[in-house]
Formats: C-alpha cells, structure tokens, sequence
C-alpha cells in the first residue's frame, strides 16, 4: 500500500517535472516546431465542433430573436434609407477627395488591403489571455505577424503558423499592444490589451483633446500594423493634472465572442526593427 | 475508456462551445471541473494523470505557454484527490463545495505561472475578476459530472461481475 502510494507521488512529481520542462523549452524557443504539429493535429476535430457548435447557437438565437423581428425589419429598413442617402454624399465626397489628391500627387493613403479569408475554428479556452485559431496556415500563404482584421476593424495578428492552421493573438490580449491614435484629434499613444477583453490607451500626452465617442485607429507606428484600422471607440477618460499622460479606455468594436470568420492582409509586411 | 470519452468531449465543449456562452464575458471550465470531480473520486493519481493530459491539451488549443496549465491542472487534480481521500463517499454538494477553491487555485496557479513568465497579468484582477466568478461559472455542471462518472463506475462495476461469472 505504501508502495502504490509512494509511486503515485513519484508519478505526480514526474508530471509535474515534465510540464516544468515543457514550460523552459516554450520559453527558449525549442517547442516551436512540435507546438507548430500539434495545432495541424488538433485542426479537424476543432473545425467540426466549432461549426456544430455555432449551428445550435444561432438555432438558440433565432428562436429567441422571432419576436422582435418585424419591429427590427422596420427600424431596419428606415436605417437603410439614411445610409442610402449618406452613401451618396460619401461618393461624392470620395469623387472630390480623389480629384484633390490627384491635383496635390499624393498617393492613395489608404490602399486596398489584399485579404484572405479565414474561418474561426477555435478560441481559447482560458479566462486569462485571448486567442484564436484559424483554418489556413502556412500552406495558404500564412506568415507570422500578419494582421487579422475584419469589417468593423483591427482584431490581431498571427502568431504561430502550422500548415493549415495559425493561431493569431488578439489586440484584447494583455499581451498584446498596438500604435495608436484617436481619429479626430491625431493624438497619439499605445493601445494594451486588458484581461475581460478590455482595451487600455495610454500614454496620451496632457493637453491632448480626447472625449468620449472618439474613434480609436492604429497609428502605424512601430510597424507591426498598417495605420488607420479602426481599435475601438473611446468610453472612459482618465485625466489627472499631476499625472505626464493621460489614460482612455476603449471599447473593441467587435465582439469576438460572435465571430465566425475574419480575413487576413496580405499584402502589408510587418517591419522587423532589429 | 468512457472516462476518456466523457474528457474529450469535456475538451471539445471547451474550445468550441465554452467561448460562446460566456458570462460577463467568462468561459466556464468544463475541464478543470472534470479533472477535479476525477480527482476527488477516484483519487490523486487520476487526478494528477487527467489533470496532465487536460492541461496539455488546452496549453495547445491556447495561447498558453506549453506546460503552464498541464502543471496547475496536475497539481490541483493529485492535491484535491488526496484530500478527498480522507472522505467518506463524498456527495455531488461536497464536491460542488470542493470544486470552486480548486478551480480558483488552478486559475490562480496559471496566472502566477505567466505572470512569472514575463506576461503582464495583474494578479489581483485574475484572482477577483477572473478566479472567483470564474469558479463559481465553472462549479455548476459537477452535480452532472458526478452523476456521470458514479454511472460510468456502477456500469464498469456491473460488467466486472459478468466477466468473472
């Protein structure tokens, strides 16, 4: 008896032993390529269950959402006759821009991003950071650090690479941090991702005009994302006199929570700064 | 091999269905939950071998460093099946009971562990925003886990008996 107890603490030492190793190998670096297999091995089953799971999901939600529909159908359809009318004089708008620009020689400041549409197969499972993994990996043209957004915005960038999968991080992640600056007053800072998938600007020098509603952008700076993709919108100010920056809070225009699919540019390099 | 079956689908509910119902914006977790409850009745040994596979497994559906929850789910499963040891035939409350601070311990572990690694986690917002509500999240489906696995160990029992007859 006590030598079926004694092997059980040895086995529960070894185990621990081994995730210690796993842990010093993750962090030298040398995992990279078994952490790379893994993902590809996990990638069938993970892109079955999550569709599966999305599909009695939005059953649920269709089930729910019956009864509001015909008010949401008008609400949506006088929404559509302002957009239709704003579109226009965003056409027009762009026609005039466009014309401009010709007139000064500048190039397009925004080009068209090349993307390449990617299905969400799994998320992470913990509390603590946030990830995903996607079905298109090394084989499809995927490469570390390239940035995954989709239509409301910024949403991360790729991380790990396997052949048919890539796990990207997200900009919620606390370890993640983006250039940044708010759209309407140019200013710059750091946009850091937060535990509960909450964003942090900070380094907002004084003086600096920030109000709540602001749109949030990516400043370009450092060269990990192109600039003017769209972080969040600004729903906090923190500004203390005694304090060199000020602080903002912004809200992520998506929530991840409900996305299916995202899309990756491919035609913007991050710059390596060695 | 029900065992392992009940764990797989444990781990699939928790990388496909866990981060679509979340609650204020917290996943439940059906793994951890199971480990312990696997722990707890059938001992440290059980606990710490499924806590290392389960933990290994979301280590790599995670961003995770490989081995960081691999270790804070054997710990927690081989140190929550010990004590339940010296318990007689605990029942699903008291396992519902022992559940919640073994699941803020291995959350509380991770954290620790990254936090350590260099990752900027704030200890004190995983512990009271993530830890807590997240164990209480997590501790209600173990009166099924209970159910299950007295099921699973009755129906093996059973079929013991008609092997040797």
């Amino acid at each position: 008896m006590a030598g079926l107890r004694n092997r059980s603490y040895y086995l529960v030492l070894f185990l621990l032993g081994i995730s210690v190793l796993s842990i010093a190998l993750h962090q030298s670096g040398h995992l990279r390529p078994v952490e790379g297999f893994l993902l590809q091995f996990s990638t069938p089953v993970a892109e079955v269950t999550s569709s599966l799971a999305y599909r009695v999901l939005e059953a649920g939600r269709a089930f729910q959402e019956l009864g509001s529909l015909r008010e949401e159908n008008q609400r949506l359809r006088q929404e559509n006759a302002e957009l239709r009318a704003k579109a226009i004089a965003a056409q027009e708008a762009q026609i005039e821009n466009r014309d401009l620009r010709e007139q000064l020689g500048f190039k397009e400041a925004n080009p068209v991003f090349d993307t390449l549409p990617a299905q969400i197969i799994s998320r992470d499972p913990s509390n603590l950071l946030d990830f995903l993994i996607i079905n298109k990996g090394a084989a499809d043209g995927v490469k570390e650090g390239m940035v995954a957004v989709s239509p409301e915005g910024l949403l991360g960038r790729v991380i790990l690479a396997g052949s048919n999968s890539a796990k990207v991080l997200l900009v919620t992640s606390p370890s993640s941090s983006v250039g940044a600056m708010v759209q309407s007053s140019r200013a710059v800072g750091m946009v850091y991702g937060q535990q509960g998938g909450r964003l942090t600007m900070r380094y907002i020098p004084q003086g600096e005009a920030i109000a709540v509603g602001d749109l949030v952008i990516t400043s370009g700076l450092g060269g990990a994302f192109p600039k003017g993709l769209v972080i969040g919108k600004v729903v906090k100010v923190r500004q203390r006199d005694v304090e060199l920056f000020q602080e903002a809070e912004v809200a992520p225009p998506v929530n991840v929570g409900r996305l299916e699919t995202l899309a990756l540019i491919r035609n913007f390099a991050p710059a390596r700064l060695e | 091999m029900p065992v392992a079956l009940l764990f797989l689908i444990a781990l699939q509910l928790q990388t496909a269905a866990a981060p679509l119902v979340t609650l204020m914006g917290l996943k439940p977790q059906f793994v951890a939950a199971l480990v312990v409850s696997l722990g707890f009745l059938y001992g440290p040994l059980a606990g710490a071998t499924w806590g290392f596979a389960g933990g290994l497994a979301l280590d790599l559906l995670s961003g995770v460093p490989l081995g960081v929850s691999s270790f804070a789910l054997t710990a927690v499963g081989a140190i929550w099946g010990h004590v339940a040891a010296g318990l007689k035939s605990p029942g699903w409350l008291v396992l519902a009971l022992a559940t919640f601070p073994a699941l803020v311990a291995y959350d509380t572990l991770v954290a620790l562990w990254l936090q350590g690694l260099g990752w900027p986690l704030s200890l004190g917002f995983s512990l009271v925003h993530v830890a807590l509500p997240g164990a209480i999240l997590s501790a209600l489906p173990v009166p099924f886990n209970y159910y299950i696995l007295r099921w699973l160990e009755e129906r093996s029992r059973r079929f013991e008996v008609r092997s040797w007859d």
